[in-house]
């Protein structure tokens, strides 16, 4: 093989490494968890799935970790919008706010979101008033949930939006385009893939989240109980082949998922010319 | 379509945009707006497109006070110095875009939209890119690209703000020409600011030379560079070499170099004078016939022309020489001139002097006589 040159030196040594941390962080549990399932037969996998118990559990996950990204994207936009477009002040303590959830042991978010939104809590009061209950119900996981990822979408979107020209806004407006044109039509977008970056690793977090949730959960089996959940459960009744197969159930679809998104931010980015 | 603006103010704090600036532009004109960078001429672009508001004075288009209008209710067409196309859109959206955000009324139908779109691209000579997407153009499709879009409209305005200044010296000069031809056929009032004054020459029907957010001088391009009226218009608008002095007895005295005034108006003002003098205005003559020699220290070949720079000698008397802010005079000769003469450096050089504008010293503005003017 002849010897190509290239601008970048370390070619070999970076693939090295960056296939060895891979292997050995990401593969090879992966594998250990796929043979680990294995030893349950296929009729066994099954019959672990579709147990009422687990199903109503990946429901939970999966519904509340979509709503909880979904509300994120507006959320995150917003708070990316203000930070990037209005002159505030203390603008970079309120920068720096937003990471406190990726800082912040889960555990003490859930227990302090746990004590504002139980029914009885500082905010809970509200909305029992309301007849809402937030705590203990999967309302209050995704409140949870959005407090765990609303760094995820404002973050991806962030330089994104600092980047956009002003001057097309301008350009817009010059045309005759309303406010709301400018920004549905201009504006948004450009924003689009970064929006869908930070709705999947959103929701990729969402699923995985144990910490803040089980506080909050309240973990009633078949109403708010989560897969992450489910499988420590199983763990403690060393049940570990029935554990690992939910585990691997709950990767394979997240990894659709995620797919599904990539496939989404490939397909606007072709339709407008970006790739 | 006209454009009257009336004693427009502007203050960034403490610095001044726009010192109560007055302008009007005729129907169908093609005006430029040159001055040196932060002489205001954008800032007066983007207030009469409705970008940017006044903090006193007015803007009258068509005779209807329009100063706090916004800018979608201007009918102004507005091209940027960096195209600022819609980048995720293709070329043929983004020519239909003003089309398409019109209220549902008065939006012509898909195949109008079509057939506009096709006409316009047409027009800019870029049909064949309708598909494409702007960052897959060059800067001079972009920006032929950006006007289309902005004619769209129709709008009665088309104002330009450095159209052509991010673009290489030949797209430039093409897109110029261009640009000119375009407003001959479609006839809508245009109004372009450029730092360049050559773009300004080569482009415009009317100048407005503009410096610290006041209006120098306005008029055709021949006016400006032949009767200048300000010293700041005459070093900006080309070069020129400035001499200080004073007039006294029918004679420019500027450090020990004396000329003899034949002109009645030129001998008028008895008074501490400049001399304003185009390098084009000097004549280089064998040495015994001219009082006022110099030693050829630089040849500058400009391909049509030469610039020739020459260092004055005191006279025969061994005075100090003229008063030169640059220490230098340039002389610019054709071709057919630098040849017939046959220079080389060193050599000893009489100068013959055609044409002077007068201007008092303390109108003069310290920036070097010779330096071309500065791009932004």
């Amino acid at each position: 093989m002849s010897q190509r040159k290239t601008l970048l030196p370390g070619f070999g040594l970076s693939l090295g490494i960056t296939v060895f941390t891979l292997s050995l962080l990401v593969l090879i549990p992966l594998l250990a968890l796929v043979t680990k399932s294995a030893e349950l037969s296929l009729g066994g996998m099954w019959d672990a799935l579709a147990d009422r118990r687990v199903l109503a559990a990946f429901r939970v996950s999966f519904s509340t970790a979509f709503a909880a990204a979904f509300a994120n994207v507006f959320l995150g936009l917003i708070v990316a919008w203000v930070l990037v477009r209005y002159p505030l002040p203390f603008k970079r303590g309120f920068d720096a706010l937003i990471d406190l959830p990726f800082a912040l042991p889960t555990a003490v978010a859930g227990i302090v979101l746990t004590t504002l939104y139980a029914p009885n809590g500082w905010l809970g009061q509200f909305f029992t008033d309301w007849g809402i209950r937030v705590a203990f119900t999967p309302l209050g996981i995704i409140v949870a949930l959005i407090f765990i990822g609303l760094p995820f979408v404002g973050r991806t979107v962030e330089p994104v939006l600092q980047e956009l020209d002003r001057q097309q806004e301008e350009a817009s407006t010059s045309l005759g385009a309303s406010r709301w044109q400018t920004f549905y039509r201009v504006l948004l977008p450009p924003l689009v893939p970064a929006i869908l970056t930070g709705f999947s690793l959103a929701f990729a977090r969402g699923l995985g989240e144990y910490g803040s949730v089980i506080f909050i959960a309240g973990n009633m089996p078949m109403r708010s109980e989560i897969v992450p959940l489910l499988i420590v459960t199983k763990l403690e009744q060393y049940d570990y082949a029935g554990a690992t197969v939910i585990a691997l159930a709950s990767l394979v679809v997240a990894f659709i998922m995620l797919l599904v998104v990539n496939g989404l931010q490939h397909w606007t980015r072709k339709r407008t010319g970006r790739d | 379509m006209s454009i009257h603006v009336n004693q427009l103010t502007k203050r960034y704090g403490n610095f001044t945009a726009l010192d109560d600036i007055s302008l009007s532009i005729d129907d169908g004109e093609l005006v430029a707006l040159l001055g040196p960078s932060g002489c205001g001429k954008t800032t007066l672009l983007r207030s009469i497109a409705g970008m940017e508001f006044a903090d006193s004075g007015n803007i009258l288009l068509e005779g209807r006070d329009m100063t706090f209008e916004p800018i979608r209710h201007r009918q102004v067409g507005f091209v940027f110095q960096h195209y600022a196309l819609f980048n995720h859109m293709s070329v043929f959206e983004n020519v239909a875009y003003g089309l398409r955000v019109r209220p549902r009324a008065q939006r012509p139908n898909e195949a109008a939209i079509r057939q506009r779109v096709h006409e316009l691209l047409e027009l800019v000579q870029l049909e064949w890119l309708a598909k494409r997407f702007p960052p897959q153009l060059s800067g001079g499709q972009r920006q032929r690209i950006a006007l289309a879009r902005a004619l769209a409209v129709e709008p009665r305005y088309l104002l330009l703000d450095e159209p052509f200044g991010a673009l290489d010296a030949n797209v430039r000069k093409e897109l110029r020409r261009w640009l000119r031809r375009l407003h001959e056929e479609l006839h809508v009032t245009s109004l372009f600011v450029t730092h360049d004054q050559e773009e300004a020459m080569e482009v415009a029907s009317r100048i407005v030379v503009m410096n610290h957010g006041r209006i120098e001088q306005v008029g055709t391009p021949a006016d400006i560079y032949d009767e200048p009226r300000t010293p700041f218009v005459s070093s900006f608008i080309g070069n020129v070499n400035v001499f200080q002095g004073t007039i006294r007895s029918g004679a420019f005295h500027s450090g020990s170099w004396r000329l003899p005034l034949t002109d009645a108006r030129d001998t008028l003002n008895a008074a501490e004078q400049n001399a304003f003098v185009r390098p084009h205005d000097i004549e280089i003559v064998h040495p015994s016939t001219s009082e006022w020699q110099a030693r050829v220290q630089h040849i500058q070949p400009m391909g049509s022309s030469y610039h020739i720079e020459a260092v004055p000698f005191a006279d025969a008397s061994g005075g100090d020489g003229p008063q030169i802010e640059s220490g230098l005079i340039v002389i610019e000769l054709t071709r057919h001139a630098f040849k017939s003469l046959s220079l080389s450096l060193g050599d000893r050089v009489g100068l013959k002097i055609h044409h002077i504008h007068w201007f008092q010293p303390r109108q003069v503005i310290g920036k070097p006589s010779i330096a071309p003017p500065v791009p932004a």
